[in-house]
């Protein structure tokens, strides 16, 4: 089957899923959350003030048309306003998605680089030592929290040491790569590597025991050919399906290190959302990253095919 | 000499336990351009010897004997670094194996692994590679070699793969080739195929194969020398013509002895115990089979359909239909042999008669009643008429499960017996009639060997009292020496309770030994039938011909 | 009937167990923090928590210092500032912290009280024992996680086994609640739905969790389903007439019961995890109730004034529960695998 046929058939099908994300955020905001009004009217209501809200927001009017009014804005992207700083909510995401992806990017290349290269490692000379040695050390680095991570790790690096600024971001981009974003990065990395490293050894000895790894020994290939090109090369296939759909898990690690060190990114919007009840901003965070997973599921599913020639697009 | 193997031993250590012993003591010579065979069943350590050789065992855990020797023309291989053994793989000793789907990479393009070999073993060019690579497949006889260079492993048929990683392996032109089950995992006609090229190619670049495999009959056809293995040790080792006229050691005699013949039917197949205890072994009356017009008509299958939807395109799907208008009879106390290669539908067939499966179209009598209609008016009373054995000994019983809840739990769903007391004392009578002892009844299948958990598997089928048992590949995973004591059990179960089989297997000489009537199925529909020994005689169908010559023939002197 | 039943396959895998050192330790370790949270829940340790029994700030007791660790200071507390009134609003919390007050009669009325210049581990901001504190915050964060994995792992395999037994539709839906599920990110899911829930409370975030948490379970669950309904045995019961339920509940989940009892362990540690951030963040348990999540926010501001020992006491504490709980996993999926016979 060609690209497109399975391009179209992929996004047909993520539509069912979609509203499903669009029902569940409209249940959790407009039944389970109770009246909004009460919250934006803030402490000093009267039946008055309430009533007004009620109608500019439109939760007077029946279910349906509320569920009508948020596909509205679902798909023009026009969520209103942000309750708490009255910014419109879509130039709210605008501005906070550079700083974001400035500390997605490097974590999510530096992460597979260095968790790829370990796991070869460690599985090439598996149940030795060294291998187990690093298992163990996984699983203690694992078992600390990620806040005693952040809150140590600035406390040292950042306000002992003086290395890097406690907590800030700029206007320029080469200034924040290389000073700001540093330290939140490398933080974020010393989170997820040790889960990454372990996930990926198990691909790589999961390959290690295929017969066609024998073959390849049986025809006096070297043991690092045998790693690098034969197994590798088939060990690619999950992990590259694994680094795309751990993008929005990524993405949420990274809310609390932009809380930390006070980068305005999306994460840290979104805390600041929940904190002050800005509703617009949840809802509309919820539903656009629901779709970049969804995206970001579909890439995966794409690679996967181009790189492994067993699969059929279907 | 090419290749000494002395006094070799190999033990496995996991863990701080004893080693495991693989092998143990075993020599053999191997000369230059002969064929020898390693012959024996599961865990004699055949493989583990021919692994040894190329020094591919897993070296952690591996512990060889101190006096053990690999003579490689007078070097003791067991002596040699990593290197001086890689110098040696794919050059000079080249090995191929039983799956050969999973031996080649699934995501290099045959010509890349064919020419991975050349070009680092031989440092040739990439463009000499692809020339050499494409003369490889056409020797191999693979049609249109130029097209199939760039295809993937998974594109190619099951024989088109072992042929590839045969090219692969005589790349090099290698003095040994090690093919370790080559033809096990293929069907009869591929498998005669690639013995013949096998063969062929011994013959063409003098080269000496050893050949492992479990099958007497395939060695017959290809080795001038035969080892036979048991238990890690050599039983008896020889020419051809030595070990299959006059074999000494019992256990070959009863290798040689309990394969179905194709051209008689004894009463029973003799089994190992009976040579190991020197059993009296005149000969065993003969069994006639063979359909009566008298025959009371049990199972009637009408133009029987059955499909599974494949997708195809964009949105449509497809019925691929695996079982196309199939009609036989079951006959009381009668065998129906189904005789097929894989994807024949065989399998399926059985799922759907066994009622697993809904059929399609047409219809499943029993006794003259539809049996979807019967089984809607009275589940409990017309489930268990129609029972089936698996393939599987291993995943056919519940491992949670002790023998004894196995074997009362249909009699529970089904209220024979009554009392708990009174289905134990089934239970345990089933089990005796299986050949098992009564202490089986409070252990876990994991304590069993194939072939007894394939009895026990039996006698829960036997505790709800089918009239008809189908018998699916049963005794396919099962080693030779246990297939012939199941088949007589089943022969003898038949005769005891007037059973009726559908018995759907690859394997021709036991189909022929168990049925009555043969159907030979292709591609989802019924190519021919008829009485079995007519049908194997005289066949009428150039497939069922063709089927029927590329079974291995038995030693002939 | 033959006396000697022989071992069956949880036997074995008990067995198996054992002989794994590391194994052991760590259900050792994790069974002595179990009986800990049981000791706390009950009443019989770390009820006094929110006792001042110590200055503010009070160093641990092994600190080298030249303070005499028994010796202790007369302290005043401080007077209740008086409630600020502004714009007529009432603060949100003064009801809670009437409440504290009024179950706490010895921290808030007692005049005068003799405080411990050290304490095991430390006190905090008020003068709180941090060992007695973080008896109490083990107890609630373990809490939460064992309730809410037992929720989210008996849900996922209840889903799961449904969908991969029945297919069809049955599959069809279910998978759509999981695609629903998965496709928003679970730390943003559950901070949309703490936003929404205005009251906090222990019980509401094991619901969240636990409500939240079911998908890994059940995308397992559900392979194993799949995978075990055409399984020769499974087909064989079917063919004695044995039931839908029969096949699924007592022929299939004993045969998955490795799976989810690895997946339970697993999610008790991610919940554990969870609620360490949403309570840090101050969306997860109320303001009365200690936890290492808030354990750890108090210990933030801290550390800038160099007092590092309410931290280290919440980390560590759960960095050995974890641990020990992911060593237990790692080594009950060994033992408990059934591809590994004897």
């Amino acid at each position: 089957m060609n690209l497109g046929a399975f391009l179209i058939r992929r996004l047909w099908q993520m539509v069912p899923t979609m509203l499903g994300v669009v029902l569940l955020v409209f249940f959790l905001f407009n039944w389970v959350g109770g009246d909004p009004a009460y919250i934006l009217a803030g402490k000093m209501a009267n039946p008055a003030d309430i009533a007004n809200i009620r109608h500019q927001l439109g939760i007077d009017r029946p279910l349906w048309e509320q569920l009508l009014i948020f596909v509205r804005q679902i798909v023009t992207g026009d969520f209103g306003n942000s309750w708490a700083t009255q910014e419109p909510v879509s130039a709210i995401f605008r501005s906070r998605l550079g700083p974001s992806l400035m500390l997605l990017i490097p974590m999510m290349l530096l992460e597979t680089a260095t968790a790829v290269a370990v796991a070869l490692a460690v599985a090439a000379w598996r149940g030795s030592t060294l291998d187990r040695a690093l298992m163990a050390a996984s699983t203690v680095m694992m078992s600390i929290s990620l806040l005693v991570y952040i809150i140590v790790g600035q406390y040292v690096f950042a306000y002992l040491l003086g290395w890097f600024p406690v907590k800030g971001w700029s206007d320029d981009f080469w200034r924040n790569l290389t000073t700001y974003a540093v330290l939140p990065v490398l933080l974020g990395l010393m989170v997820s590597i040790a889960p990454s490293v372990r996930l990926y050894r198990t691909f790589v000895l999961d390959e290690i025991g295929q017969d066609y790894v024998r073959t390849a020994r049986a025809k006096g290939l070297s043991e690092v050919r045998v790693l690098l090109v034969h197994v590798l090369r088939n060990a690619a296939i999950p992990i590259v399906t694994n680094v795309l759909m751990g993008l929005p898990a990524l993405l949420t690690g990274a809310f609390l290190l932009e809380r930390f060190f006070a980068i305005p990114g999306i994460g840290r919007e979104i805390i600041l959302a929940v904190e002050r009840s800005d509703f617009p901003i949840i809802k509309a965070a919820t539903v656009y990253v629901a779709m970049a997973t969804m995206l970001a599921n579909l890439l995966g599913d794409l690679l996967y095919h181009w790189l492994d020639p067993r699969v059929h697009l279907e | 000499m090419l290749l000494s193997v002395r006094n070799l031993q190999i033990g496995f250590q996991t863990g701080k336990e004893t080693p495991f012993e693989a092998v143990r003591n075993v020599s053999f010579d191997l000369p230059e351009c002969t064929t020898v065979a390693l012959v024996g069943e599961s865990g004699s350590g055949k493989s583990v010897t021919a692994l040894s050789i190329l020094g591919l065992l897993p070296n952690r855990i591996t512990r060889m004997g101190a006096d053990s020797r690999i003579l490689w023309r007078g070097k003791n291989l067991l002596d040699q670094g990593e290197a001086e053994l890689r110098a040696l793989r794919g050059r000079e000793i080249a090995m191929i194996f039983q799956e050969p789907m999973s031996s080649l990479n699934p995501v290099f393009t045959v010509g890349e692994q064919l020419m991975e070999g050349l070009r680092l073993r031989l440092g040739m060019s990439r463009k000499q590679a692809r020339t050499r690579a494409l003369e490889l497949l056409s020797e191999v006889g693979i049609p249109e070699p130029g097209r199939r260079l760039d295809a993937y492993p998974h594109q190619l048929s099951g024989g088109q793969q072992q042929r590839v990683m045969i090219a692969m392996a005589i790349s090099c032109q290698p003095s040994l080739l090690i093919a370790d089950e080559p033809t096990t995992a293929l069907d009869v006609t591929v498998q005669r195929q690639i013995l013949e090229l096998i063969r062929s190619l011994q013959q063409r670049l003098r080269m000496s194969v050893l050949f492992i495999t479990h099958d007497l009959a395939l060695v017959n056809e290809i080795a001038s020398e035969v080892v036979v293995m048991k238990d890690g040790q050599v039983r008896e080792a020889g020419s051809r013509e030595a070990v299959f006229s006059s074999p000494e050691d019992a256990y070959t005699k009863a290798l040689l002895a309990c394969r179905p013949p194709l051209g008689e039917r004894p009463m029973r197949l003799r089994v190992i115990d009976d040579f190991l205890n020197g059993h009296s072994l005149q000969d065993i009356p003969l069994r006639y089979r063979g359909s009566d017009p008298a025959d009371e008509i049990v199972l009637e299958v009408k133009n029987l359909e059955k499909g599974f939807p494949v997708r195809e395109g964009l949105w449509r799907k497809r019925l691929f239909r695996a079982v196309r208008d199939v009609s036989f009879q079951v006959p009381r106390g009668k065998t129906v042999g189904v005789v097929g290669e894989s994807g024949s539908g065989k399998t399926t067939l059985g799922l759907t008669v066994a009622g697993l499966l809904q059929p399609d179209g047409g219809e499943i009598l029993f006794r003259g009643e539809n049996l979807q209609v019967a089984r809607a008016r009275d589940p409990v009373g017309f489930r268990r008429r129609i029972q089936i054995v698996f393939q599987n000994p291993y995943a056919s019983l519940n491992p949670r499960f002790t023998v004894g809840h196995i074997l009362t739990e249909p009699l529970l769903l089904n209220d024979i017996g009554g009392t708990a007391a009174a289905r134990e004392k089934i239970a345990l009578e089933l089990l005796s009639r299986v050949g098992l002892p009564r202490d089986a009844f409070m252990r876990y299948p994991h304590e069993f060997s194939g072939g007894q958990r394939q009895r026990i598997a039996i006698a829960r089928c036997l505790s709800v009292k089918p009239e008809v048992l189908i018998c699916d590949e049963s005794v396919s995973a099962l080693d030779v020496s246990v297939q012939a004591q199941v088949l007589n059990l089943l022969q003898d179960l038949q005769d005891e309770y007037h059973m009726s089989y559908v018995f759907i297997s690859h394997d021709l000489s036991v189909v022929r030994y168990m049925s009555d009537q043969v159907l030979v199925m292709h591609d989802g529909a019924v190519v021919e039938s008829g009485d079995a020994d007519e049908l194997f005689a005289q066949p009428r169908q150039p497939y069922t011909q063709e089927l029927l010559s590329a079974v291995p023939k038995p030693w002939n002197p | 009937m033959p006396p000697n039943a022989s071992p069956g396959l949880w036997t074995l895998a008990w067995r198996r167990l054992k002989r794994d050192r590391v194994g052991m330790i760590s259900l050792a370790v994790v069974v002595a923090y179990l009986c800990m949270v049981f000791l706390a829940f009950g009443g019989w340790i770390a009820k006094d928590w929110t006792r001042e029994v110590g200055v503010n700030y009070a160093p641990p007791v092994f600190l080298p210092d030249d303070q005499d660790p028994t010796a202790v200071a007369l302290v005043k507390p401080v007077a209740q500032p008086d409630q600020v009134d502004l714009y007529g609003l009432q603060d949100p919390l003064a009801r809670q912290l009437a409440q504290i007050r009024a179950h706490d009669p010895v921290g808030a009325q007692q005049p005068i009280v003799a405080r411990r210049l050290t304490l095991p581990l430390g006190g905090d901001k008020w003068g709180h024992d941090v060992l007695t504190k973080v008896i109490k915050g083990s107890e609630t964060s373990i809490l939460v996680g064992l309730v809410a994995a037992i929720l989210a792992t008996a849900l996922g395999t209840l889903m799961g086994a449904l969908a991969g037994y029945f297919g069809r539709w049955v599959d069809d839906s279910f998978n759509w609640l999981y695609g629903v599920f998965t496709a928003i990110p679970y730390l943003l899911l559950i901070f949309a739905i703490a936003a929404v829930l205005q009251q906090k409370g222990v019980s509401t975030i094991i619901l969240i969790l636990g409500l939240t948490g079911w998908t890994g379970v059940f995308r397992l669950v559900r392979a194993e389903y799949l995978k075990h309904k055409s399984r020769e045995y499974v087909l064989a019961a079917g063919a004695m007439g044995a039931s839908h339920a029969r096949r699924m509940f007592i022929h299939i989940l004993p045969n998955t019961s490795h799976v989810i009892l690895v997946q339970l362990s697993q999610n008790v540690v991610g919940f554990i995890k969870s609620e360490v951030i949403l309570s840090f963040l101050g969306f997860g348990v109320p303001v009365d109730v200690v936890s290492w999540g808030s354990m750890l926010n108090e210990a933030q501001n801290e550390l800038i004034l160099g007092k590092w020992w309410q931290l280290a006491a919440a980390g560590t504490a759960m960095a050995i529960l974890v641990t020990a709980f992911s060593l237990l996993t790692d080594a009950l999926r060994d033992a408990l695998d059934p591809k590994l016979k004897y």
